[in-house]
């Protein structure tokens, strides 16, 4: 049985966020394993290519979120979402209801994990791409954190995996 | 062969804990995706048509309300099958004593499931009407759903046939 569809990418590099509530894209930069997908890693925008008939795949994304070292004394937000562009499409979306948000509690240097998971319909040419966003500019991020000892905390990492065979498709 | 099963559906609607220590079902009123896990939104009731080992993930949008109490209480969820706790689905956590603090919960489970079992979601805290499961309406980006869930059978039916 071949493979079913699937991408794992992490981000190996801290991405502040740069603009009051302004959506800004979280670029996965470092691929982990993929069929049948591909990711560029410039753009962080992750393809599917897969020939046939649309698929049902789950996603999971989770930042690992941090706040700058200031003294700012209020509590900023983050949010991380899902955009997508159907094949064909000239602009991406935001998918429906992909969205979730952590305070980021006034102590310098909190550090916290989100997690955004669900499930999306993905047909040959699609495309996603990870958002985020946060109430202050330059106060919080999603950090890379180098461990000795341990594996290193990627600031992001990004499933997506096709959950099944669709009705009446072949198993080659 | 046919389609996995599957269902993700998600609430809109804010959740606050109402009484403290008494556990409450969690409102699921929209299904985003499904095929054959069905979502009874009257009951929050999820309903498997076909035995299997099942993913199942949660995502709580957790919120403080904007009380100033000073306590900081915590937050519960676990799950019931055909209205029996799941031994070990249980998970707590504190939420701090910031006004409006929100962070969102997330846990993953495998579970072997039979057709016909009724799943149930729900939470807990040891503090009443302090928090919350919050619905966020936002301008420019997604609205933020109060819980979200995602369940799917794990594979193949056990009947395929390979070509």
């Amino acid at each position: 049985m071949a493979n079913l569809p699937y991408v794992q990418g992490v981000s190996a590099n801290t991405q502040i966020i740069t603009a009051v509530n302004t959506p800004q894209i979280l670029i996965i930069d470092t691929l982990d394993d993929i069929n049948e997908f591909s990711i560029d890693l410039a753009t962080g925008t992750i393809t599917y290519n897969m020939e046939g008939a649309s698929r049902k795949f789950a996603y999971v994304v989770a930042p690992q979120v941090a706040r700058a070292d200031s003294c700012l004394d209020e509590v900023p937000n983050f949010r991380v979402w899902l955009q997508k562009k159907p094949n064909g499409g000239v602009r991406f979306s935001d998918v429906p209801y992909a969205n979730v948000l952590i305070n980021v509690n006034r102590h310098r240097m909190t550090k916290d994990v989100l997690v955004l998971s669900g499930l999306i319909t993905l047909e040959q040419g699609d495309q996603l791409r990870i958002m985020m966003a946060s109430s202050h500019s330059n106060e919080v991020k999603i950090e890379y954190i180098p461990m000795v000892g341990e594996p290193n905390i990627p600031s992001a990492i990004a499933s997506i995996f096709n959950i099944g065979l669709e009705k009446d498709e072949p198993i080659i | 062969m046919g389609t996995v099963p599957y269902l993700h559906a998600i609430s809109k609607i804010t959740q606050t804990i109402s009484t403290a220590d008494t556990p409450q079902k969690i409102d699921i009123d929209t299904e985003k995706l499904s095929h054959d896990i069905t979502l009874n939104t009257a009951t929050d009731e999820v309903t498997l048509t076909e035995d299997g080992v099942y993913y199942v993930s949660i995502v709580a949008q957790v919120a403080r309300e904007d009380a100033c109490s000073i306590e900081i209480p915590n937050i519960r969820f676990f799950i019931k099958k055909n209205d029996a706790e799941i031994v070990d689905s249980n998970s707590l956590i504190n939420v701090n004593r910031h006004r409006e603090t929100k962070a969102p919960y997330s846990k993953d489970f495998l579970f072997s499931l039979s057709e016909s079992d009724i799943l149930t979601f729900f939470i807990a805290s040891n503090v009443d009407a302090l928090t919350k499961l919050e619905y966020i309406d936002l301008i420019g980006e997604p609205d933020i759903p109060s819980f979200s869930l995602t369940i799917f059978k794990m594979g193949n039916d056990g009947e395929s046939e390979c070509l």
